[in-house]
């Protein structure tokens, strides 16, 4: 399989015997991304997607939190080309492409700041603030961007 | 347990009620760099809020701390009365890490 | 204890890179190890050799490069993340027809990948986000 690019015609590989093969010990450790910033204004939102999809090419597992102002990435209707910039959202839809299967999203950061969830894709996963909590606390390392 | 840096001033930036909204009980919050200016909180009216949710989490074994050279070099006076935080040296901090288990940067 | 210390915030203008300094010599002095240094982010100018600050304030880059030499420091400066914000070797400066290249030495460019396994291979990590 090749070890750089996604799968062309799958959009999910739930057993660790797909992987590809990778320089990454087994029984690793479980990485968090926790995405806090907005997209378009600073690049930190790119370079975290960056991350993630560097993650996804030599398939080591990752999960992604979004928290606060990270969640307006997810907002649907972005038309970036009048500033200049890469559509963030086009790049957010890769993630399933890379074996990225658990994005999380924190239904309160959106509720504070009216976006509908109805607007959300579909390889997104709501949590309440107590499973946030949770998802902290049950990864072994954490990137924060 | 995980060890939480704040770095920014709670007079500007959210940053530091967000982290408090995701802490778990026995946690560790260390404030650093302009983080550290939220350690007066105590005795701040625009900061009750963030005070109340301290005292709150400080019962659930929360550990405050804040970097003594940012305190420092602020010119910030702190009394025990005022401030509930644990001073730490660049050396106390990463003893703190390594008791972690992992650290979540909020910036 | 294996540390990976992730530093994204700029030299000079931002306190992080100063912390992220301050908590790599700790974590030596207490004898731990780092695993890697990793410059994401607006973080890859500290590996820039031209920052010249005035003689008597600290010159960021070069002061990395005394602790990465003395202590046989990884110093890994992600490589897209460079190249956008013009930190270059040589290698790279050739490729892309630069009129010169800046990245300090003990210094080297490559991939995100080394942060994925960091994250995966230290029994720390911590991330010093931008002040600014």
């Amino acid at each position: 399989m090749n070890d750089a690019l996604p799968p062309s015609n799958q959009t999910q590989h739930s057993s660790d015997q797909d992987k590809p093969n990778t320089p990454i010990t087994p029984n690793t450790r479980r990485i968090l991304l926790v995405c806090r910033t907005a997209p378009y204004g600073n690049a930190l939102a790119r370079e975290s997607l960056e991350t993630a999809l560097a993650a996804g090419a030599i398939g080591a597992k990752v999960a992604m939190l979004f928290l606060d102002e990270g969640v307006w990435q997810l907002a649907q209707h972005q038309k970036p080309q009048g500033i200049g910039r890469k559509n963030h959202s086009a790049m957010l839809g890769a993630l399933p492409l890379y074996d990225i299967d658990t994005v999380l999203v924190d239904r309160d950061s959106l509720s504070k700041r009216c976006i509908d969830l109805a607007e959300l894709g579909d390889f997104t996963q709501l949590i309440d603030s107590l499973q946030v909590k949770e998802v902290i606390a049950d990864h072994d390392v954490i990137l924060s961007f | 347990m995980t060890l939480h840096t704040v770095n920014k001033s709670p007079y500007l930036s959210q940053c530091l009620a967000d982290c408090l909204d995701r802490v778990s009980a026995g946690d560790s919050i260390v404030l650093i760099e302009d983080g550290v200016y939220g350690i007066n909180c105590a005795t701040s009216e625009t900061l009750s809020a963030l005070n109340k949710a301290i005292a709150q989490l400080m019962t659930l074994g929360v550990q405050f701390c804040a970097l003594r050279p940012d305190i420092e070099a602020r010119g910030l006076q702190t009394t025990s009365a005022n401030c509930p935080f644990n001073l730490l040296s660049d050396g106390d901090f990463v003893d703190l890490v390594c008791e972690a288990d992992k650290v979540l940067s909020w910036y | 204890m294996k540390f990976t210390i992730v530093i994204l915030g700029p030299p000079y203008t931002d306190q992080a890179a100063e912390t992220a300094f301050r908590f790599a010599q700790a974590v030596l002095e207490k004898k731990h190890h780092i695993y890697r240094l990793f410059f994401y982010h607006d973080g890859v100018h500290n590996a820039s050799s031209l920052l010249s600050l005035p003689q008597d304030e600290i010159q960021p880059s070069q002061r990395w490069r005394q602790l990465i030499d003395q202590y046989q420091l990884e110093a890994v400066v992600c490589i897209a993340s460079a190249l956008r914000r013009g930190v270059l070797n040589e290698t790279e400066a050739k490729r892309f027809a630069k009129p010169g290249n800046n990245l300090m030495p003990g210094f080297e460019l490559s991939g995100l990948g080394d942060l994925i396994d960091a994250a995966q291979h230290s029994d720390r990590l911590i991330t010093f986000g931008p002040s600014s």
